[in-house]
């Protein structure tokens, strides 16, 4: 079995390598598949092109700023040119923790599910969040539940692996904004199964999150309509 | 209620439903789609509660209420426009990136092919 792990950065001179390096750590104790990993560097402004050529990681440079969706999706489409089984997505940052890569591989190998997430919150030692990011949270848990039967706590999650059939979705249609809460949508009305594990997750190392003050209200806006007009489309 | 208020209400009712069914096929970008329904809500509203703009009116010290609905939409649209042409020309500036990211891209593959004939 063959695994791709997907990391999409935009200005990470400062983590890129952190990660990188954890990841490969993490590898060489992986045993029940094949791990590669493809950086995709979304037009970067600051010298991530260049660490990423100066060190030799395997890396893909966009000729324009995508956003995250955009990278990500080009991450899939590559997997899905290359022959993977499954693809993972991991942030740039340093947030997510590459040792715990194995847990996401473990419950897809066991549950062949399209989509398992690691989660923050099933596991005692999970990360802290703020009071305004626990409600949002919880806001959808209840509207993806409600829209799909499905309960997912930690809905917000980006640290999550893709199987085949989701990949090949995904590669020609993903959302450009936000697209956590709205896959696991899609993945529902496809009557696919989904995972959660528990996971734990590092306070960011740089950089600050994409959601914060005002843009927090925009978010939920978008991330509910989004949920819905899902929610209306066939699958 | 009048006969043009009705009609109002229903147009604006289908100019909702024309943004969802846009929407759902994906044919609207989502920061897009997300403008448009607000618009067609504001519609609806407006041919439900006509009122409004005399209040409005009102308050701003409108003489005529109807200057009210023509220079707030002029000013809108002004607003959209210029936004639309922003967009434009990102797209055209990163259109032009492509193509020469592509251009530079087959130069390099033919340089390849190239040296690797030449060395056969």
């Amino acid at each position: 079995m063959r695994i791709l792990v997907v990391i999409p950065c935009y200005n990470e001179q400062d983590a890129i390598l952190n990660v990188v390096s954890s990841l490969l750590e993490a590898k060489a104790n992986i045993k029940s598949a094949e791990v590669d990993y493809l950086v995709i560097n979304d037009y970067s402004s600051d010298k991530t092109k260049e660490i990423l050529i100066k060190h030799e990681i395997n890396h893909l440079n966009l000729p324009i700023n995508l956003g995250i969706g955009g990278a990500v999706q080009s991450g899939f489409l590559f997997a899905v040119d290359n022959g993977y089984n499954a693809c993972i997505q991991m942030d740039g940052d340093g947030q997510h923790p590459a040792d715990q890569i194995n847990k996401l591989i473990a419950a897809y190998v066991s549950s062949g599910a399209e989509l398992v997430i690691g989660s923050r919150f099933i596991g005692e030692e999970s990360f802290k969040s703020s009071y305004l990011r626990r409600i949002g949270i919880n806001y959808f848990r209840h509207l993806i539940k409600l829209l799909s039967g499905i309960e997912i706590f930690d809905n917000t999650s980006g640290f999550r692996l893709y199987g085949r059939k989701a990949i090949k979705l995904f590669a020609k249609d993903y959302p450009d904004e936000y697209p956590e809460p709205e896959t696991i949508l899609v993945i529902a009305k496809n009557n696919w199964v989904i995972e959660e594990v528990s996971v734990q997750m590092e306070a960011r190392l740089t950089g600050t999150s994409s959601i914060g003050g005002f843009s927090s209200y925009y978010y939920m806006l978008k991330v509910t309509l989004g949920l819905l007009f899902t929610y209306l489309r066939k699958y | 209620m009048e006969k043009i208020q009705l009609i109002a209400i229903l147009i604006s009712f289908a100019y909702l439903f024309l943004v969802c069914v846009l929407i759902i096929r994906k044919k609207l970008r989502e920061e897009f789609a997300l403008l448009w329904l607000f618009f067609s809500v504001l519609l609806i509203v407006f041919s439900i509660w006509r009122s409004a703009f005399l209040h409005i009116a009102q308050l701003l010290g409108v003489y005529d209420p109807p200057n009210i609905i023509f220079t707030s939409a002029i000013g809108l649209i002004c607003f959209y426009l210029l936004h639309l042409s922003i967009v434009a020309s990102k797209l055209l500036k990163e259109n032009k990136q492509m193509a020469q990211k592509i251009g530079t891209l087959e130069k390099a593959l033919n340089e390849l092919i190239q040296e690797k004939n030449s060395s056969l």
